[in-house]
């Protein structure tokens, strides 16, 4: 079987490159949408361990899934400290999209999963900004929980080190990367839109 | 403790011996030995208090002359000898068939009427459906019914008894449909290999990862939302009988009118119903999540429907849809953006 000269990362960054001036690479970034997505992005934290959970017994060589199980074990952590409400939220539909499109690679095509997971924690959801934010002390809807995640979800020192350990991607995975990065990209979209759809006024309706 | 309203175990007997109570079960005795024979009755009367009727703070204030600290005592020694279950009612539930033709209610009484038919339902009925729309929307089944196996195929291991004979009935019956539906697109002049290269719109993606996502991890969600797949019979024959109106090539729509005839045939619009005849009850918490998650798929189709009408009518990757190798569409159609 042929393998790209690339990781499963590389994959997906030069093909995001590629896209690079499309109108989903500034998703969310302002600071209505990002005080938005936060109870959004609370419900998700809970879908996005249930995925990494069902991915991490499928990665292999084992040193790979052992980095993979850090990132896991932190972000799991802060999970407990959620409350009820905050997991059991019903999403946008976009949102529920996204979750489903990484449970579904997760327990299908864990190699695909974990090249979507960078661009969906920098990209998707720029994570490490909404934390520089919350540090700056701009988004006062925040408890500790989400201060907790962002910190966790920021930090892709194991995904990085997990992925560089994977073999690199044959073309037909590479294929399935990139069709995958689009999609979760055009979820993207659209989720901006169910955002806009979902905080308008009605004041905007009758403008 | 773990019971709200502890009671013995039924076949525990209680006997008064000389030097206390022995309390028998299953082979084994528990004996209650004390040293003032006036606690014998105390003890006694405690253990008659735990029919299951009562909660522990009603137990503990009975007018038994044990103080709290005894009583705690005594249910923790039944409870660590194994001598104590819970007394208290299931939560109510709702069987089955109950539950399922509640569904129904909910997505084709309440929901579908408040909100009326989709744009894209209407044009295909109404006659004004553009030629690329109707197509697409064969593209766009041709594409759920090829991710239907996988999605579907979870649920057998996940399944035991009659549930599982079921749910490989229902998997063989759904077996390669994509196949009849590569027909029609193939009449319709696309070519094969672009068809299975090519992408699904980002919300027909969703609505395949929702049954998914359910055939792996709730089967409850799973088996109730079978039926919005399915459609009616109704439904289906009212779809194949507006596409006369339309010039379209004659193996397309035989392509979509076979399907819907196997569908018809092995009744797949009561699949859902088949399912929860089976169940006896429904909790009201598994009845909150169902119905929540059946609102999502209901959500999820309807911006499909939107996605279908407004992405064939201005399609910015082709149809078929195919990954570009450079820029990012607009998925809702409109503009398209080079690197």
């Amino acid at each position: 079987m042929a393998t790209v000269t690339h990781t499963a990362g590389e994959v997906v960054e030069t093909y995001l490159a590629t896209l690079h001036n499309g109108p989903l690479w500034h998703a969310h970034g302002d600071n209505g949408t990002a005080t938005a997505m936060l109870p959004q992005l609370r419900y998700f934290h809970e879908r996005a361990i249930d995925a990494m959970a069902t991915a991490l017994d499928r990665i292999q060589p084992l040193e790979a899934r052992y980095r993979f199980s850090q990132m896991l074990v932190r972000q799991s952590r802060v999970l407990l400290t959620r409350s009820r409400e905050e997991t059991e939220f019903v999403p946008l539909t976009a949102v529920e999209g996204i979750a489903n499109q990484l449970h579904a690679v997760a327990a299908n095509d864990w190699r695909v999963f974990l090249a979507l997971l960078e661009p969906l924690y920098t990209t998707v959801f720029p994570i490490a900004e909404w934390r520089d934010r919350v540090a700056s002390g701009q988004s006062a809807a925040v408890n500790d929980a989400d201060r907790a995640y962002l910190e966790a979800a920021s930090d892709l020192t194991d995904l990085r080190a997990c992925l560089a350990l994977v073999e690199p991607p044959t073309l037909p995975v590479a294929e399935r990367i990139r069709s995958q990065t689009f999609l979760l990209m055009e979820m993207a979209s659209l989720l901006d839109r169910e955002l806009a759809e979902a905080t308008r006024s009605p004041a905007d309706d009758t403008a | 403790m773990h019971f709200s309203h502890p009671r013995t175990k039924e076949g525990c007997e209680i006997r008064r011996e000389s030097r206390g109570i022995v309390l028998a079960y299953l082979g084994e005795d528990l004996s209650f030995e004390v040293d003032d024979p006036n606690q014998i009755a105390l003890i006694e009367s405690l253990i008659r208090l735990l029919d299951g009727s009562r909660t522990i703070e009603e137990i503990t204030a009975a007018p038994h002359g044990l103080d709290a600290v005894d009583v705690e005592t005594a249910l923790s020694l039944l409870d660590a000898n194994l001598l104590l279950t819970e007394g208290a009612e299931a939560s109510p539930g709702k069987h089955g068939l109950a539950f399922i033709t509640e569904l129904e209610d909910f997505y084709y009484n309440v929901w579908m009427r408040a909100d009326g038919e989709t744009n894209l339902v209407k044009a295909i009925f109404d006659g004004t459906a553009e030629r690329e729309v109707l197509l697409g929307w064969g593209l766009e089944s041709f594409h759920v019914t090829s991710r239907a196996h996988d999605c579907l195929s979870p649920m057998i291991a996940r399944f035991h008894g009659a549930f599982k004979r079921k749910a490989i009935d229902y998997f063989l019956d759904e077996y390669r449909h994509d196949k009849l539906l590569m027909k029609s697109l193939l009449a319709a002049g696309f070519e094969r290999e672009a068809i299975q290269r090519s992408l699904p719109l980002p919300y027909t993606h969703a609505t395949m990862n929702l049954l998914a996502k359910w055939a792996n991890t709730d089967l409850l969600s799973f088996m109730a939302c079978l039926f919005v797949f399915e459609g009616t019979p109704e439904i289906g024959n009212a779809y194949i009988d507006s596409l006369a109106q339309y010039d379209l090539p004659a193996g397309f729509v035989k392509g979509q009118s076979v399907h819907n005839d196997i569908n018809n045939d092995g009744d797949h619009g009561n699949i859902s119903r088949d399912f929860f005849a089976m169940i006896d009850q429904v909790s009201t918490d598994d009845q909150a999540r169902v119905v929540r998650n059946l609102r999502l798929l209901y959500e999820t189709q309807r911006r499909k429907h939107d996605n279908v009408l407004q992405y064939y009518l201005a399609p910015t990757i082709g149809i078929p849809r195919l990954l570009p190798d450079a820029g990012i569409a607009d998925p809702v159609g409109g503009v398209s953006y080079a690197a």
